[in-house]
């Protein structure tokens, strides 16, 4: 991934995600979207035969976040996510085979 | 397992019947004919060569 | 005021022309002026999030995600159908082929064959990197359709007639074509059995129909797997199919009565005997439908939809569709068990993530 330099202090920053697509874009955005601190995000996938990913982020510069950090805490959370339905799915596995 | 087939090398050259599919030995000056059944029609054998394909 | 709002987030209402409120609000303060806090975060995801098994076998499952984003579901669909990885054919040496069937058209029916190994056990084969017995697996076929001779010295049955994937048989030692040119097609070091341990690589299914031949044709080639990605050619999708449908719900708005329940039971409800999903209670103009099953069935659901689009059945009955409770199932095509798939392209999900987070 490569973002603006100034990204680290800033509180808007456009990360380009090489090798990505709306799968991992989307996901983001959704996650993006719920930390109160970011005033606007959106991602866009500039030509559909390049494999590479745009993410906008915007925050209000409120408790000192800025785009690069609502970022990191979006990956965290979309992880913190998979490893909640990987849990989720191995124990409805064993439900399953229980009730069998 | 990968043999050359037989009937090539010094007499003559091996074509495939078009309807039997039977093998035919031609040399210079013979009627192109299909010794088994009489069909006029002959193909020229595939190449001995391994021929590499894209599964796509 | 507030209950509007709340079904125009939670739900889709699924009209006779259109659907309404399809949107995911996708700032998570927009309800924040009415006291409603509708925005993702990871510990709420982890407090409410559910998933139950509701079929589960060899080839196939279906679960249902309660309290998951689209965003979400769809990644994870996005990538079982084109990043989970799996083992199929990508390179066939043709050393005779006399059936109707032209090389390259063969080549590809071979491609999509689906082979029974577990990818994980394998690497990626990169570009100009020799095959191996960590990276390749070699399989063989040479039929030749002929008729068979009797001991009285006659013709008789023509065997091979139909040549089917059970005539791929694997060559743990790797390719047996002579080498041209000084070069060999492959480069194994030791057998692949130890790679693989005691199991048998080949087709998942040995009854798939790859070519016809006549008496006298002949077939003989030999393939090579490799490990690869959906994305890069559908052969090397674990799945042929994979989807998630919203969960509908079907709602009665206004009682339903008299004439109406008749004509409602008449259209959505008795067209079997079976259909148990709506019931009436009561007699005469009393009589009042009921909703037995509130998600209705594959008949049922499209009867209501429809419905609705005749004049004055609008106030009283509704489909909705729940934006976050989805019903996802996975139809593989037999190399992994889709939970397996599934497992691994969550794993997948998070390690992008991750990819992400160590540059950042």
């Amino acid at each position: 991934m490569t973002a603006p330099r100034r990204a680290a202090t800033s509180n808007e920053a456009t990360f380009t995600l090489a090798g990505e697509d709306h799968t991992l874009a989307n996901a983001l955005r959704h996650a993006l979207n719920g930390n109160a601190d970011v005033a606007l995000c959106g991602y866009s996938v500039p030509h559909p035969m390049k494999r590479e990913a745009r993410v906008r982020v915007q925050t209000t510069g409120a408790n000192g976040t800025t785009a690069q950090g609502a970022m990191r805490d979006a990956l965290l959370d979309v992880i913190s996510v998979c490893d909640r339905v990987r849990e989720a799915y191995e124990d409805a596995e064993r439900a399953f085979e229980r009730e069998r | 397992m990968y043999q050359e087939p037989k009937s090539s090398g010094g007499g003559g050259v091996a074509y495939n019947c078009g309807d039997c599919g039977s093998e035919v030995l031609l040399r210079p000056g013979d009627v192109i004919i299909c010794r088994e059944c009489g069909y006029r029609i002959l193909y020229k054998k595939r190449t001995k060569q391994v021929v590499q394909f894209e599964a796509r | 005021m507030l209950e509007r709002l709340e079904e125009q987030r939670h739900y889709v209402r699924a009209g006779a022309e259109h659907n309404a409120n399809v949107n995911e609000v996708a700032y998570g303060g927009a309800y924040a002026s009415v006291g409603k806090d509708f925005a993702f975060s990871a510990e709420r995801f982890r407090e409410t999030f559910a998933l139950t098994l509701t079929t589960s076998d060899e080839e196939r499952c279906v679960f249902e995600l309660e309290g998951c984003s689209p965003a979400f579901a769809n990644a994870f669909r996005r990538i079982i159908l084109s990043e989970v990885p799996t083992m199929a054919i990508e390179k066939v040496f043709v050393v005779n082929n006399t059936s109707v069937v032209a090389d390259e058209v063969f080549a590809h029916r071979l491609g999509l064959v689906p082979i029974k190994a577990d990818p994980a056990m394998f690497e990626y084969r990169g570009e100009g990197d020799a095959a191996n017995e960590t990276n390749t697996i070699v399989l063989k076929m040479h039929v030749r359709c002929h008729k068979e001779r009797n001991p009285d010295g006659t013709l008789g049955e023509v065997v091979n007639r139909s040549v089917y994937s059970n005539a791929l048989t694997w060559c743990p030692e790797g390719s047996q074509l002579p080498e041209e040119n000084g070069a060999k097609y492959s480069d194994f070091k030791r057998s692949q059995k130890e790679v693989v341990g005691d199991q048998e690589l080949g087709c998942v299914h040995d009854d798939i129909l790859l070519v016809k031949l006549a008496p006298g044709q002949e077939v003989e080639l030999e393939c090579h797997c490799v490990k690869g990605i959906g994305q890069e050619h559908a052969k090397w999708s674990p799945v042929g199919t994979c989807w998630y449908k919203m969960v509908p719900e079907i709602t009665i708005l206004e009682p339903i009565t008299g004439a109406d329940a008749d004509e409602f039971m008449k259209k959505c409800a008795n067209f079997s005997e079976t259909h148990k999903c709506y019931a009436c209670e009561g007699k005469g103009d009393k009589k009042t439908v009921k909703v037995v099953e509130s998600r209705g069935c594959d008949f049922c659901v499209e009867r209501v939809r429809e419905l609705t689009g005749e004049p004055g059945w609008a106030d009283k009955i509704a489909v909705r569709k729940r934006k976050d409770h989805f019903i996802f199932t996975i139809e593989t095509i037999g190399q992994m068990a889709p939970g397996t798939i599934f497992k691994e392209a969550v794993k997948i999900l998070a390690s992008k993530a991750q990819n992400v987070l160590s540059t950042l």
